[in-house]
């Protein structure tokens, strides 16, 4: 698959995943809910980002191979990372409707570049 | 970062007892951060050295793949030398903790056959 | 103990992220550049010629032609290097040293012969400066020590850091802005504790790109010589002995032939050592394929060794392939790593910013020195406190804001220089230090955030008229070259004019925090 398409839903992907996680932290879903999460959300918001790096991760692998593509995979957490980190305080609910509507996108992008 | 203060002294015992930073208004031990320094610089390097002679007569390799696989981890060996250096208070023992195992090494690599060619 | 340990580690993170923070500034933001080194040699580089690939005979003619003119000119130069047209390059570029050792370039028409006039040739060492400003800070060997120094220094900083940050999975993705110093504590956290793997890895790898000089104890106690070590290590004979004896060349065209159908690829260039004597070395270097590194790491382009002398194939790397042990392949991929030559220009976007992000880091960090000093004087130094907190202020300037001048002077430099002045590239390099040194000068005399805040934005205006300077130079234009898809040009002046807005932004956020708080020392 051509990496260009790779990187930008990998890219897509890792976002989303961290923000997930992010708000599985009381600090950052309180920014959006203005409550805390129970448990139970938190646990299910970790193993939703959780689930998306991995797919972040099985793109990378998908546009790289496997070795190249794990190394690509810890650049994109990181970028994405820091974008996420400046956007979060500005525009949570913004970074929320980024997240939600890049994640099906990417996985779109690679099923269909992927067949 | 946030909580602790940096002070110009190294810690000394009596810091590393008390948060108060100490140091100020008696003069400062430039001799003892100094020599601080140094055997962190040097003697870190001294040790990561004499570790690389070592593993390379120890490994069981080809020779120029046991010198190479004893030379790449002895970077590590070199920051975490020069983070104990300042971990520990007394300055003395940095320099005695950091020659005597390097010296040690050296001294069995010397007694180790070459592993290289002539 | 717990909290003694963590005091000590915040001392030794403070004092040695301040002292080697300054150099390692430069090293961080001229290795991100430096991964656009092609790029910025081709934007600095002569105008594009549109070369139709030669054909294998071609190359094989130009060889001769430039074998028959270094044997006129350089027939007592140690070495010669002939690089043939290609990616982007018109002609035939020759180099050589004189009689005092000077470097010499020539440039050749490759079909012709004839040489091209210095003034069409624009002569520049273009990207490769940052990259030898990353790598030896243009100093040579002492050059190289310093910034293995201060690479060490780096990995003690990054731990020591993570030591000293109690709250790294609690803040993990904490950024509050518009709160003074917490946000540039922020700011310093989030940018270090997200990229901790690549700064790690960057710093490290790059150790082992010079492990031979950085710890030759274990070569030297068991081998006798470098070159020994790494026939044994590379599993190939030595090379030749200098003879003192003369004896002529065999036609290169013919080892490139044979070399090419060794590599079994188009030759990039030919490195010849001791040129005329008995024990002459040829080297014929591949050219690296579009493919290379899309799915591997180490990517190797290939090299074949032939005697000079008698065309005895000496040794043969092949393309592609990692030769050797476990512990070759592993310093292969650590190089690997550093280098990113795998991955395509995904891959090195994310190097760049990574590598930007770095050079955030120890900026906050620096920045977050002084703040903490302005808040609480302490005299930590005694009477001296004052004036030396106000040199580090200065020299946190010039570190931050003046390498950021230089470096994008340097593309100015490039293009205002003219192109008939002799010793053309080293030119250029002198006057991108003296832009670095001015700078200090400038930071100590005006007041901190003034000298930060104008450092910055005449860097700013510099990034944003750079298309402007080089319309008003070269008559080519931005988006003449996007129309024609120069991406490698066109991406210069893009990426100059995006960080441009940055430090725009940045600029004239400080000019007005000056403004707001009459008292000029205090920033928010």
């Amino acid at each position: 698959m051509a990496p260009f398409t790779t990187s930008v839903a990998a890219l897509a992907l890792a976002f989303a995943g961290l923000t997930t996680l992010a708000l599985a932290m009381a600090r950052h879903y309180g920014a959006i809910w203005r409550r805390s999460p129970t448990a139970a959300e938190a646990a299910l918001l970790r193993a939703l980002g959780a689930l998306l790096l991995l797919e972040a991760l099985l793109a990378c692998t998908l546009g790289w191979g496997v070795v190249v593509g794990l190394v690509a995979w810890f650049c994109l957490l990181s970028v994405a990372g820091l974008g996420l980190v400046l956007l979060l305080p500005y525009a949570p609910q913004r970074v929320l409707l980024l997240a939600q509507a890049g994640a099906p996108l990417a996985l779109l992008l690679l099923l269909a570049g992927g067949r | 970062m946030q909580t602790v203060n940096d002070g110009m002294t190294t810690p000394s015992s009596r810091q590393l007892q008390s948060p108060a930073p100490a140091g100020r208004g008696r003069g400062l031990p430039y001799g003892s951060l100094l020599s601080r320094i140094a055997a962190a610089i040097l003697g870190g390097y001294l040790l990561a050295a004499a570790s690389s002679l070592l593993l390379a007569r120890l490994l069981p390799l080809a020779p120029a793949e046991a010198v190479l696989a004893a030379t790449l981890p002895s970077f590590a060996i070199y920051v975490g030398a020069v983070l104990w250096a300042f971990a520990v208070t007394d300055v003395g023992r940095v320099w005695r903790g950091l020659l005597q195992p390097a010296l040690a090494m050296a001294v069995v690599a010397c007694l180790l056959p070459s592993v290289g060619a002539p | 103990m717990k909290e003694g340990f963590r005091h000590s580690m915040a001392w030794l993170h403070t004092w040695g992220g301040l002292l080697f923070g300054w150099l390692l500034f430069a090293v961080f933001i001229t290795g991100s550049l430096g991964v656009f080194d092609e790029a910025i040699s081709r934007w600095m580089g002569p105008p594009a010629q549109a070369t139709a690939a030669l054909s294998s005979e071609q190359r094989m003619e130009a060889v001769r032609l430039a074998t028959r003119h270094l044997e006129q000119t350089a027939a007592h130069s140690p070495f010669w290097g002939i690089r043939l047209p290609g990616e982007g390059e018109g002609s035939l570029r020759l180099a050589w040293r004189d009689g005092v050792g000077q470097l010499r370039i020539d440039h050749l028409d490759p079909l012709s012969g004839t040489p091209l006039p210095a003034t069409a040739q624009r002569e520049s060492d273009g990207g490769h400066h940052f990259v030898h400003m990353h790598f030896q800070l243009q100093a040579g060997t002492f050059g190289i020590w310093l910034v293995g120094l201060a690479t060490v220094a780096l990995l003690v900083a990054l731990i020591s850091g993570v030591v000293v940050h109690k709250r790294i999975f609690k803040d993990f993705f904490t950024f509050r802005p518009a709160k003074g110093q917490r946000s540039w504590l922020d700011g310093h956290n989030a940018a270090g504790v997200l990229t901790l793997p690549f700064q790690l890895m960057i710093a490290y790898s790059g150790l082992v790109v010079f492990y031979d000089t950085y710890m030759p104890a274990a070569i030297a106690a068991n081998f006798h010589d470098v070159d020994h070590y790494e026939q044994a290590l590379l599993e190939r004979p030595g090379r030749p002995a200098r003879q003192g004896v003369a004896a002529p060349l065999l036609p290169l065209e013919c080892l490139l032939a044979v070399g090419e159908t060794r590599l079994g690829r188009e030759a990039r260039f030919l490195v010849l050592s001791a040129p005329g004597d008995a024990g002459a070395l040829v080297r014929i270097f591949g050219r690296p394929l579009a493919e290379d590194g899309q799915q591997e790491l180490v990517v190797n382009s290939g090299v074949a060794a032939f005697k000079g002398a008698t065309g005895e194939a000496l040794w043969l790397e092949e393309p592609g392939l990692a030769q050797g042990g476990g512990a070759l392949l592993t310093q292969q991929v650590m190089v690997a790593l550093h280098f990113v030559r795998f991955g395509g220009y995904p891959l090195k976007w994310l190097y760049f910013v990574s590598g930007l992000v770095g050079a955030v880091l120890i900026a906050t960090g620096l920045v977050l020195f002084s703040l903490k000093r302005r808040k609480r004087q302490t005299p930590e130094f005694g009477a001296a406190t004052a004036s030396i907190h106000r040199l580090i202020e200065a020299l946190n300037v010039a570190a931050v804001a003046g390498i950021s001048l230089a470096c994008i002077a340097f593309f100015w430099i490039n293009r205002l220089l003219p192109t008939a002045l002799e010793q053309r590239a080293e030119w250029e390099i002198s006057l991108f230090f003296a832009v670095w040194a001015l700078s200090l000068p400038h930071a100590l005399l005006r007041p901190p955030l003034r000298a930060w805040w104008e450092q910055l934005g005449l860097a700013a205006l510099l990034c944003l008229t750079l298309p402007l300077i080089n319309a008003i130079t070269t008559g080519d234009q931005l988006l003449a070259a996007l129309a024609r898809g120069d991406g490698a040009r066109a991406g210069v002046e893009l990426v100059a004019v995006a960080i441009g807005l940055l430090l725009a932004w940045l600029a004239w956020q400080l000019r007005r925090r000056q403004r707001l708080a009459m008292e000029p020392l205090e920033v928010h």
